[in-house]
C-alpha cells in the first residue's frame, strides 16, 4: 500500500464478518488500512481503532458485523452494526467514551426500519496535510 | 459471599490486612477462592489447565482485595469479578502472543514502538502510517498489522522503571500526581461506577483523554511513556470498565 495515491470519494469498502473475536481482528485490521489511507497521524487511527472495537464489543448485536469505511474528502466515514436493539450511541455514557476519540458518532437507520448502526465520522483536518 | 454491609467479618479482615496482617489477606483469598473457580470454570476447555487458570484468578483477587474500598459501598464481588476475568484473559493474550505470533511480527511491532517515537520528535507531530512504513522500510499494511499485533501483547508492568537507564520512577510514580484531581471531575453515574473497577493509573490515563481532552500523544509527553502503550492502557481501562458495568448489570433484579 505505500505506493498508493491518497483516498478519494471512490474509496468505500464494505466487510461482512462473523461477530467473534477472531474477526473482529480482520475487521480492525481492514479499518486500519483504509484508515491509513486516509493519512491520519498514527494516534488517529488508534483512536478510531478504540472506537470500533469499543463498539464491537458492546453494541453490535446479531452473529454478522456489517462495517463500511467510506474514505472521502471531508471524511472518513465508519458504518458499523447492526446495534443492539435500543442502543444508541448518543446516549451519554456510550457517547463519553466515543466524543474524544471521533468527531461525531451518530445513530443512522435505513429507510426501511432496519436495525440501527453506528456512523463514526473522522474529518479530513485531522489528515497529515488537513 | 455476601455484600460488605452484611458481612462485618470481611470488614475487619480487610481492615487487619491494611493495617499489615498478610494472614488477613490470605483468609479473604480463601473466603472467595469459590469465586475464582467459578469464573475460571468459565474459560475451561480452551487449552489451559483448570488449576492454572485459578491460579492466575488468584492474582486477580488478590489485586481485588488490595484497590478495593470499603468506602464505595459496593459488593466485593462486584468489584473483584472484573478484575478476575481481566487477569485470565490477559493469561490467554500472553499465550497467544508466545504461541501464535510470528517472530517477525514480534520484531516489527516493538521496532514500531520505537519508531513512533522516534518519528514523532524528528516531526514534531505523530506520524501517518506511510510515514512510518517508510522509514521502517516496510508496506503500510505490515505497519497496520504490527499495530494489531502490538495491542495483543501483554501490558508492560506499571511498576517497571521507566527510565532506560534503571531509573527508580515508575509510571505509577507519575500517573499518581496526575489523580489528585479526578474526585473533582462531574460524570455519569455509569461511567464513575465502570472507572471505579480501575486502578488509580488506568484512572489517571482515562481521565486525561475522556475528561480533559488530551490526545494519546500529549498523554504519552505528560507521562513519559510510548503514545501506543497510552493507546494499550486505555484498551485495557475499557474493557476493565466493560467487564464492571456487566457485572453491575448482572446485579439488577
Amino acid at each position: 500500500m505505500s505506493d498508493s495515491a491518497p483516498a478519494t470519494a471512490t474509496d468505500t469498502v464494505l466487510v461482512e464478518f462473523p461477530a467473534t473475536e477472531g474477526y473482529r481482528g480482520v475487521g480492525r485490521l481492514v479499518l486500519g488500512g483504509l484508515a491509513s489511507r486516509f493519512e491520519l497521524p498514527v494516534d488517529r487511527v488508534e483512536d478510531l481503532l478504540l472506537a470500533v472495537e469499543s463498539l464491537l464489543a458492546h453494541g453490535v448485536d446479531g452473529e454478522t458485523v456489517i462495517l463500511t469505511v467510506d474514505a472521502g474528502d471531508e471524511a472518513l466515514r465508519v458504518r458499523l452494526g447492526p446495534l443492539v436493539d435500543g442502543s444508541d450511541v448518543s446516549d451519554p455514557a456510550v457517547a463519553r467514551v466515543l466524543r474524544p476519540l471521533v468527531d461525531e458518532a451518530t445513530n443512522v437507520t435505513s429507510e426501511d426500519d432496519g436495525p440501527a448502526f453506528a456512523e463514526l465520522l473522522v474529518e479530513a483536518r485531522h489528515r497529515r496535510d488537513g | 459471599m455476601t455484600t460488605v454491609a452484611a458481612d462485618p467479618e470481611f470488614a475487619k479482615l480487610l481492615e487487619a490486612y491494611r493495617a499489615g496482617d498478610q494472614s488477613a489477606c490470605d483468609r479473604i483469598v480463601d473466603r472467595y477462592l469459590p469465586l475464582v473457580r467459578s469464573v475460571a470454570s468459565r474459560y475451561a476447555g480452551r487449552g489451559e489447565p483448570l488449576e492454572d487458570l485459578v491460579q492466575v484468578g488468584s492474582i486477580g483477587l488478590v489485586l481485588a482485595i488490595k484497590r478495593f474500598d470499603l468506602e464505595r459501598g459496593v459488593q466485593f464481588t462486584t468489584y473483584a469479578v472484573p478484575t478476575i476475568v481481566g487477569e485470565i484473559q490477559r493469561h490467554f493474550r500472553d499465550r497467544a502472543w508466545a504461541v501464535h505470533v510470528p517472530r517477525r511480527m514480534k520484531e516489527l511491532s516493538l521496532r514500531l514502538t520505537r519508531t513512533v517515537e522516534t518519528a514523532t520528535a524528528d516531526l514534531g507531530r505523530p506520524p501517518t502510517i506511510a510515514e512510518l512504513a517508510e522509514t521502517m522500510g516496510i508496506g503500510e499494511d505490515e505497519v497496520v498489522e504490527a499495530l494489531e499485533t502490538y495491542h495483543a501483547y501483554s501490558t508492560r508492568s506499571l511498576s517497571q522503571p521507566l527510565g532506560p537507564g534503571g531509573d527508580d520512577e515508575t509510571m505509577e510514580d507519575v500517573l499518581g500526581e496526575t489523580e489528585r484531581g479526578y474526585e473533582e471531575v462531574e460524570q455519569g453515574v455509569l461511567v464513575e461506577a465502570g472507572m471505579e473497577a480501575l486502578d488509580a493509573r488506568e484512572r489517571a490515563i482515562v481521565q486525561m483523554r475522556f475528561f480533559e481532552g488530551l490526545t494519546q500523544s500529549e498523554i504519552a509527553a505528560r507521562v513519559g511513556i510510548s503514545q501506543m502503550h497510552v493507546s494499550r492502557l486505555l484498551r485495557r481501562a475499557l474493557v476493565t470498565m466493560r467487564g464492571r458495568l456487566e457485572a453491575i448489570a448482572e446485579e439488577q433484579p
